[in-house]
């Protein structure tokens, strides 16, 4: 065997003509347009804008299509995990344990189940209702509200309203270092009431 | 090291694959009748008809270019007109997907308030994906005719997609069809993707 070149390449090679440079060129054109054209992707599951339901399983997880707005429910099973940008409608029920992670402006509802946790950004409305443990990361101008739960602990990530009703242990905690105000009415708040 | 008897039926079914049987006496033609390229250059059209390397499904289409150096004319096996270039390349597919892929698993977890635990990512099998790979190869040809010739590509495929980057074996079969001294038409077949191009030849 030789790898080495030997006694090639000794006269000029001939050279592409001016035509076959440009297809050359065009034909790269094409392919990193297409190239580009491809590089968005997407994390499979629901579409937006539809109802994208999980049940009667042991394990459910979704996610979102189209990144956004979509609207996932998830019930009767095991485990269940919704996952979801800005602008989506989460349901969990009836399950061992459900989390729901979400953007900003969503809507999230838990009930009839062990464990809730979850994360929503800015202005998310969250309700846990006939559950033992609540646990709700939330952003700003968010509200939530505990129903029926023995452990409801909240923390929030600027201003936000935790309501709890029926709740053994209500915790709120402000993690920008302000303290809880009470509110009454069963409302705990950080930032003003 | 491939023997003259392996040589030849492997120069049979390449011919007989390109060329309809015709030019099986060629492959004992010197080194001295191949082309003299520097630098061989090919954008193509690539399918991808398995699943993505990825959690994705369905059947993969993309384009992409590679580029082949010779780095040995004598290739191989003495007698043989055989000759080495190494290849390297890149290559996009886009898999379309199943239809029925839309409940996933959860690939991340983070720890919430109270000790809950929260999916924060999930995967959807079956799940459109794109996929950006890196081929690189060693390409050995066999010139049969001036128009004729056939390649053996083993190598390997760095990728890179959604959330996925990894490394697979490649291995692919291939000819050429010389339009002229510069260009020619190329066929690859081959895993995980086969592709269809021109070949510029500089």
């Amino acid at each position: 065997m030789n790898f080495l070149p030997k006694g090639w390449m000794h006269a000029p090679p001939p050279r592409a003509s001016g035509s076959a440079v440009r297809a050359s060129i065009f034909w790269l054109a094409l392919a990193v347009s297409v190239t580009a054209g491809l590089s968005c992707h997407n994390d499979g599951g629901c579409p937006s804008g539809v109802l994208c339901e999980c049940h009667d399983g042991t394990d459910c997880y979704l996610g979102c299509a189209d990144g956004h707005d979509c609207r996932q429910s998830c019930h009767n099973a095991d485990h269940c995990g919704e996952v979801c940008g800005d602008h989506c409608d989460q349901t969990c029920h009836d399950v061992g344990d459900c989390s729901t992670s979400c953007g900003d402006n969503c809507v999230q509802t838990c009930h009839n189940t062990t464990t809730c946790g979850a994360f929503c950004g800015a202005g998310c409305d969250y309700e846990c209702t006939a559950v033992q443990t609540c646990g709700v990361r939330v952003g700003p101008v968010s509200n939530v509200r505990c129903n029926n739960v023995t452990t409801c602990a909240v923390e929030c990530q600027g201003d936000c309203h935790v309501t709890c009703i029926g709740v053994n242990n209500c915790g709120v905690k402000c993690l920008d270092g302000t303290a809880v105000v009470e509110c009454g009415g069963d409302v705990l708040a950080c930032g003003p009431c | 090291m491939l023997t003259r008897p392996r040589l030849v039926l492997l120069g049979l079914i390449a011919t007989g694959l390109f060329s309809g049987g015709t030019a099986v006496a060629q492959v004992g033609r010197r080194a001295s009748d191949q082309p003299r390229y520097h630098l061989e250059l090919e954008p193509h059209l690539t399918i991808g008809p398995g699943r993505g390397p990825g959690p994705d499904a369905g059947s993969g289409l993309g384009a992409g270019a590679r580029a082949n150096i010779p780095v040995s004319p004598d290739g191989f096996i003495d007698g043989v007109n055989d000759s080495i270039a190494i290849g390297f390349g890149i290559d996009a597919l886009h898999y379309g997907g199943a239809t029925n892929g839309l409940f996933g698993e959860c690939v991340r977890r983070e720890t919430g308030p109270a000790g809950t635990s929260v999916c924060t990512e999930v995967v959807t099998p079956g799940a459109p994906g794109t996929y950006l790979s890196i081929p690189v190869v060693m390409q050995w040809n066999f010139w049969f005719t001036e128009r004729w010739s056939a390649f053996f590509e083993p190598g390997i495929d760095l990728y890179f997609g959604h959330r996925v980057t990894g490394l697979s074996p490649s291995i692919s079969f291939g000819g050429r069809f010389r339009l002229n001294d510069t260009v020619a038409l190329t066929l690859r077949i081959g895993a995980p993707t086969s592709s269809f191009g021109a070949a510029f030849f500089f």
